[in-house]
């Protein structure tokens, strides 16, 4: 009997280990990770000059070429969960299966360094700008998580950029964190934001837009009659009708329930919208290429149910409230408020300066004719590709 | 490469065993050394020559320590052994610090030379001494395969066990392979890459996620108690990896650990911690000096010197030294006065004795003294934020149960446990030792391929 289970030992370890190689070998490689959201190891070119480095790239390859990865992955994942973390993959997971990030402390420098590019791009530009600071997932519910989750820098990441932005002359400051924070409790910002993503859902950011609105009003931007409601959208609810995929839940293998709370606006006549993705007219194209890509689908993400993170994209709408002409400078938070902003302005530049490189700021506002740039980005969000696009 | 790394694991393993099998016996040690060789250089390609010329130079001197020469010629011949291992040893080691200690002395301001750090010099140069030790006085001979394997013989190169040539050599010779034996040898792996990957590594995210330098008391403690379960299941995996590599090879290596943290005193834990490391300073250091039958000033002067080298072996810093003669003064401590010999009972003896073994964790771990008077400040109260922080109770929620388990893991209870039922039911106990092999092995490569793996702590002395 000694004999049988030593023969069986031997025989599943190097079946599992011998198997595995040959897995390896004969699979093709894959590009990238779902979960992790990055490209995977490539096979490493064979170069003798430097071996240290050499060694190291077929390590990393044999880790993430390994036959399987993203099961394992996916069974790693279900191991957390099944051992209740609140903690895991950089990420915290409420007892209710709510996902928020680690909450980073923006610091003096970047903040420095987005006055003086506001300013600077302010005054050569001459037109006002308003930057609205968006309240970001953490801002809301980082309650949640108590008490595993110190929500102080988050709170202090509003105040500090509040103060900065404030302190930069000729741009205004829309403190919609601030608003949420004095409008809404716990359990309304609950059906504002995505269990499962890093992002809110169109009702969160509806009543951003809203706020937005309403300081360009204040600012006379536009006519406070010109503000947009609720009712002159068209409003439904997609609850139930196709699962969501959150983006933090992408992190868990999608582990954690897709049934999400969708709720979902749109401009009511788009006939007459247009949409392009060329400075000038050369690039025209669909909504249905920009706004909303998965809208029927059984399986939405915040890409597919809003729009994707394109470097640059315009909206002419001649029906809009206001004959303005703006240009939004924005992150991903800005997304679902695009038809908010097509419904309010005949016209709506929007960059994502991530992926922009083209146009130098001043060049644009001129050539585009520019009445005012609002700048859309959640308050953890000092980045440095808006600074670079802000010098110019 | 390390012992549980993917590649190790899925590439190297199952190619040198599918060779070394497969050769007629004669064959095997070249095709090990040959193996070893390619290890160490996929683990440190440029510092393969500094390993290669130790070996090819402490096998010259051994050869000539054999030889029929005079006594006083053999002692000059040693000596020069000696000399050219502390000095191979101090260059890529101690440099930097000896560099620092004088311009800090003269007050002079200037960077310190890097110099790469072999990869196990401080393993491989110890055995070499310890040869030339034992060719000294016994003219021990070795071939120069046999010799070339008892320096480089890839499970032991990185970090041990240590052990004397004549207690490998008759390995070299004769070993017998058969099923069991590497069965046995293949759930000792198992066991060390679960302990490594899946303890080790996933506490090391504990204690490096609450930082050099813990914002709170309670934070303090926790990353103490998470970094000191870490390295002891850092370092006996490791043990355990290499040991059942050798018995899958027919080989049987000395044991390094014998549950340390169950210990009494800490002349007991060094009883039980790194045993090999121990054994080579009392048999080459310890017992040269005189030992322990001497006066009692000349027993403080032997013990502390043998501790201020424990300490500098294990890293060029002062925090090593300070760790060194903190373990020193103990052990001292405890001898003059006879602390082991009276009447305490066994659980405030433990208690003191794990109390002194973290405490001594502290400089071991810290990056500077600045680091570890703070840490030691921090567990106090000392300028810390609170008791306790959001950090603190996330890790403690999150690790509490792992942290329970591997205190447990530290006792022989689990071993208690599957001999009893060894014993009673062997056919199920060998079952259970196939599938939990199986089982553990899957699961680490699960943690594996989730990138969590890092390199051995015990690697960097």
């Amino acid at each position: 009997m000694r004999k049988i289970t030593a023969y069986l030992t031997i025989i599943a370890f190097f079946g599992i280990l011998a198997g595995c190689a040959l897995l390896g070998i004969v699979l093709p490689d894959a590009q990238s990770s779902l979960a992790e959201n990055r490209t995977l190891t490539a096979r490493p070119v064979n170069d003798l000059s430097d071996l240290e480095a050499l060694t190291e790239n077929w390590n990393n390859y044999a880790v993430d070429q390994f036959p399987m990865r993203e099961r394992l992955l996916s069974v790693y994942s279900a191991l957390e969960l099944m051992q209740g973390k609140r903690f895991s993959r950089n990420t915290y997971v409420t007892s209710d299966g709510w996902l928020l990030t680690f909450p980073y402390a923006l610091t003096d420098s970047s903040l420095q360094n987005l006055v003086s590019a506001l300013e600077g791009a302010a005054g050569r530009t001459g037109v006002p700008f308003v930057y609205a600071l968006l309240p970001q997932k953490n801002d809301m519910l980082s309650g949640l998580a108590e008490p595993y989750l110190d929500a102080g820098n988050t709170l202090s990441n509003r105040t500090r950029l509040l103060d900065a932005i404030a302190s930069a002359s000729g741009v205004t400051a829309a403190d919609v964190s601030g608003d949420f924070l004095e409008l809404y409790g716990e359990d309304e910002a609950e059906r504002m934001y995505f269990r499962t993503d890093f992002h809110w859902n169109a009702l969160g950011a509806f009543r951003a837009a809203e706020s937005i609105a309403s300081e360009l009003a204040r600012e006379g931007i536009i006519s406070e009659a010109d503000v947009p409601r609720e009712d002159d959208f068209e409003w439904r609810d997609l609850t139930g009708e196709a699962e969501y995929m959150g983006d933090l839940n992408r992190r868990f293998s999608n582990l954690l329930s897709t049934g999400e709370f969708i709720p979902y606006y749109s401009v009511k006549n788009t006939e007459r919208i247009e949409y392009y993705t060329s400075v000038d007219d050369s690039v025209k194209v669909e909504r249905s290429e920009i706004v909303s890509r998965g809208l029927g689908g059984k399986e939405l993400n915040y890409n597919t149910l809003f729009t994707d993170n394109l470097g640059y994209f315009r909206v002419i709408n001649p029906d809009a409230r206001s004959d303005k002409h703006v240009l939004i400078l924005k992150d991903s938070y800005q997304n679902p408020t695009t038809d908010y902003f097509t419904e309010l302005f005949s016209e709506v530049d929007i960059i994502d300066p991530r992926a922009y490189k083209d146009i130098p700021l001043q060049e644009l506002v001129e050539a585009r004719d520019i009445d005012a740039v609002i700048l859309m980005f959640h308050q953890e969000n000092v980045s440095s590709e808006l600074i670079g696009f802000l010098n110019g | 490469m390390g012992l549980g790394s993917i590649i190790f694991l899925y590439g190297f393993c199952p190619a040198f065993f599918l060779i070394y099998y497969l050769l007629p016996k004669r064959f095997r040690n070249a095709a090990l050394l040959l193996f070893s060789l390619a290890f160490y250089a996929w683990g440190d390609p440029y510092c393969i020559c500094v390993l290669i010329a130790s070996a090819a130079v402490n096998f010259l001197l051994g050869r000539l320590l054999s030889g029929d020469r005079s006594a006083r010629t053999r002692k000059c011949i040693f000596a020069a052994g000696c000399c050219f291992n502390i000095l191979l040893l101090g260059v890529f080691k101690y440099t930097g610090f000896i560099f620092r200690t004088v311009c800090s002395a003269l007050g002079i301001e200037r960077t310190a030379p890097v110099l790469p750090l072999p990869m196990g010099i401080s393993f491989y140069t110890f055995q070499a001494v310890s040869f030339l030790a034992d060719a000294y006085r016994r003219r021990i001979k070795a071939g120069p395969v046999g010799f070339s394997l008892y320096m480089m013989m890839f499970p032991r190169v990185m970090q041990g066990p240590l052990m004397r040539y004549e207690d490998l050599a008759p390995q070299l010779d004769a070993r017998t392979v058969d099923a069991e034996r590497v069965a046995g040898g293949i759930f000792r792996f198992v066991i060390g890459l679960a302990k490594k990957v899946l303890i080790a590594d996933v506490l090391g995210t504990v204690s490096a996620g609450l930082g050099a330098v813990p914002d709170t008391v309670a934070g303090a403690w926790l990353g103490l108690a998470a970094y000191t379960l870490q390295l002891y299941f850092d370092f006996s995996g490791y043990t355990d990896m290499a040991l059942g590599l050798g018995g899958m090879m027919g080989f049987t290596f000395p044991e390094n650990f014998r549950y340390p943290y169950c210990s009494r005193s800490i002349s007991d834990f060094w009883r039980r911690w790194h045993i090999t490391l121990g054994a080579w300073f009392r048999d080459y250091v310890y017992f040269p000096l005189g030992g322990s039958r001497t006066t009692k000033p000349k027993l403080v002067r032997n013990l502390l010197i043998v501790w201020l080298l424990t300490g500098l072996w294990h890293g060029a810093g002062w925090t090593f030294v300070i760790w060194g003669l903190f373990h020193g003064v103990v052990i001292c401590i405890e001898k003059l006065a006879g602390l082991e010999k009276r009447k305490i009972p066994s659980g405030v003896r433990h208690i003191v004795c794990m109390f002194l073994v973290m405490f001594g964790w502290v400089p071991f771990r810290s990056a500077g003294v600045g680091e570890m008077s703070a840490y030691f400040a921090r567990m106090f109260g000392a300028g810390a934020v609170g008791a306790v922080d959001s950090t603190a109770l996330l890790y403690l929620h999150d690790y509490l149960p792992l942290i329970l388990i591997a205190a447990v893991g530290c006792t022989p209870l689990v071993s208690k446990l599957c001999s009893r039922l060894g014993e009673k039911r062997p056919a199920l106990a060998g079952a259970l030792r196939c599938a939990a092999t199986v089982l553990l092995l899957l699961l680490c490569t699960v943690f594996l391929v989730n990138s969590t793996y890092q390199p051995q702590l015990y690697a960097r002395f």
